[in-house]
């Protein structure tokens, strides 16, 4: 090993498409599961990501870069609340992706078991679906034309629930 | 999106309302499937929902269509979730502000805390429900008693977090709910004059808010475990706090009888108080962060006990924001000589001449001033005095009005900054019911 010390170490990722990504160990760890990787000692050098594309990926490790180096709530009672809105916006800009994106980042950050991440993301699709009809819903959705109530289920849902629509 | 995990889906529609959800049940088998599986209930009854509901439709010439009652569909939606965690329903706040001839007080459809109604769902999720919020409507609950409170104490046994507004709370014998951490009563009528029931009954309260509670007489709370107590009640004769643990306290009130407080692990206190008959403060040997706001901070000073922990200290004289000087002149030597050990300093009042600047605090390292009025001449010189006498102070915000921000401002800042070169400066300025704002040189 050439590193010459522990606090710049470096991990390899690579993704589905082998592209690879070298990163600070630090920034690795905001994944639970690398992090468990790394200290039941079962992770290589590089460690494949078969199933994550680089798009997403690169997405990724732009999201845990920030968040490594961003001060953690639990180390100091006064944190720098410039720090703290600094880290909101940092997040609000990041989900501003379309949803086809949205869906690989959770597909990713939940194998990867990112908690913050998941939650930034299922608050991203509430917020773009609520107060939205049915309708828009499946449209900001992309949802499968297969996985459509039939015509007489929706019919008579809507009946039932008629204080939900205007 | 049917690709996602469950845990993910479920996630997802916890972060929506119970009329979200149902438009999103619409949408796909995924999330109908779904549904049964969702432990929450989430709804507020909205103005247009108030306006079309059966018995207000009938009784207008003009009645386009009829939507369920608010009251069926939350039996119906309870009643489609296999496991029930946590339901909260609501009357929308606009509904409060409408003018009388909206409403029949005899009507009783948006009535909450209505008994019938809730033994229509409660038994049924009360093994596994562990938050429960009730906001009733006002109109219609206010003549009306309701024993809700037993019935959740019966019920109930799980109960970790409960909140009710706006009802007339009969209060019998409880039954204990050891569970039972949060408990929140706004805007309630309350049979329990000494607040009995509650210390017997809630024995592992952590935070408890009282606001607005009319009925209170001589509350009295001795609450083992309580973290955090917020006490927002106008009038009452006496109020005795006996709380070993309690890290936070906040308590605003105007007319105030004999206040008795034992509460020594305490580390932050907001007090609000115009006049306090009896005031009786036991030493806090552990308080960091003191707010005080009143009209007669002369008075609060004069009784509050020297206490050598505190450094945050906000002194706020009451609607300093309308200009008012009131009896809030103060003398900051005695504030330090009270708070000795002060490093930060926070200001609200009308302008700095009501302030006696004449004291001398070595430890003051960061100070504030919120100020109504602003004359820069004045203020100029107030400062001028602090440096003087501050010769730790690295950090000096000020906050003025928003539209007494103009030229002379702005002249002012340049001033001070050329003054005071090496100080950390903050100019900012306030305006009613917003947040800060801050500007940047």
């Amino acid at each position: 090993m050439s590193t010459s010390s522990s606090s710049s170490k470096k991990i390899v990722l690579k993704s589905a498409d082998n592209e690879t990504f070298e990163i600070d160990e630090i920034v690795a760890l905001e994944s639970q599961a690398i992090k468990n990787m790394i200290e039941d000692e079962c992770a290589d050098n590089v460690i494949p990501l078969g199933n994550i594309d680089s798009k997403t990926l690169s997405k990724i490790i732009e999201y845990c870069k920030k968040h490594a180096e961003s001060p953690k709530k639990d180390d100091n009672a006064d944190i720098d609340e410039k720090a703290v809105e600094d880290l909101k916006s940092f997040d609000a800009e990041f989900a501003k992706v379309d949803m086809p994106l949205i869906q690989d980042i959770l597909m990713a950050a939940n194998f990867l078991n990112i908690d913050n991440l998941i939650g930034l993301m299922c608050r991203t699709i509430a917020d773009r679906i609520k107060g939205k009809t049915p309708e828009e819903i499946r449209k900001i959705l992309n949802i499968n034309k297969n996985d459509l109530l039939s015509p007489e289920q929706e019919a008579k849902a809507r009946e039932e629930n008629s204080w939900a629509f205007d | 999106m049917d690709t996602l995990p469950e845990p993910i889906l479920f996630d997802i529609l916890s972060r929506l309302d119970s009329a979200d959800v149902t438009r999103l049940r619409l949408t796909s088998n995924t999330f109908e499937t779904l549904y049964p599986e969702l432990r929450s209930i989430n709804l507020q009854c909205t103005f247009k929902w108030f306006l079309h509901s059966s018995a207000r439709v009938s009784n207008s010439s003009n009645s386009s269509q009829t939507v369920t009652p608010f009251k069926t569909v939350v039996i119906n939606l309870i009643s489609d979730l296999r496991v029930v965690e946590s339901v909260r329903i609501g009357i929308t706040n606009t509904l409060r502000y409408l003018p009388d001839g909206y409403f029949d007080e005899k009507e009783d459809d948006l009535h909450l805390t209505d008994v019938d109604f809730i033994m229509e769902w409660l038994p049924r999720v009360s093994e596994t429900l562990k938050s429960l919020s009730i906001t009733d409507f006002f109109i219609q609950s206010v003549r009306r008693r309701t024993n809700v409170l037993f019935l959740i104490s019966v019920y109930c046994q799980n109960l970790v977090d409960l909140e009710l507004k706006y009802a007339w709370l009969f209060t019998p014998t409880l039954n204990p709910m050891p569970m039972l951490t949060t408990l929140t009563l706004e805007q309630v009528r309350f049979s329990d004059k000494l607040l009995n029931e509650l210390n017997e009954c809630f024995p592992n309260l952590q935070v408890l808010n009282l606001i607005d509670i009319s009925g209170l007489v001589y509350p009295i709370i001795r609450l083992l475990n309580l973290k955090s107590f917020h006490f927002a009640v106008n009038s009452w004769l006496a109020l005795t706090i006996v709380t070993p643990n309690l890290l936070f306290l906040k308590l605003e009130c105007s007319r105030t009888g004999k206040l008795f407080v034992e509460a020594p692990a305490l580390s932050e206190f907001h007090l609000t108080l115009d006049k306090a008959g009896t005031f009786s403060i036991k030493m806090f040997e552990n308080l960091n962060t003191l707010v005080l706001e009143s009209l007669h901070l002369d008075f609060i000073l004069s009784v509050f006990p020297v206490t050598y922990s505190v450094e945050n200290l906000t002194l706020e004289s009451r609607e300093w924001t309308n200009g008012a000087i009131g009896e809030s002149v103060y003398d900051l030597g005695k504030v330090f000589s009270i708070f000795p050990n002060t490093s930060s300093l926070c200001i609200k009042s009308r302008d700095f001449s009501e302030l006696d600047p004449s004291f001398n605090l070595i430890g003051l390292k960061t100070l504030c001033v919120y100020l109504a009025v602003v004359d820069p001449i004045v203020i100029f010189s107030s400062i001028a005095s602090v440096m003087d006498e501050c010769i730790c102070l690295s950090e000096v915000s000020v906050v003025i009005k928003h539209d007494s921000a103009g030229d002379a401002y702005q002249s002012f800042i340049a001033k001070c900054m050329a003054y005071w070169p090496l100080m950390k400066w903050k100019w900012g300025t306030w305006s009613e019911g917003r947040e800060d704002t801050w500007l940047s040189f």
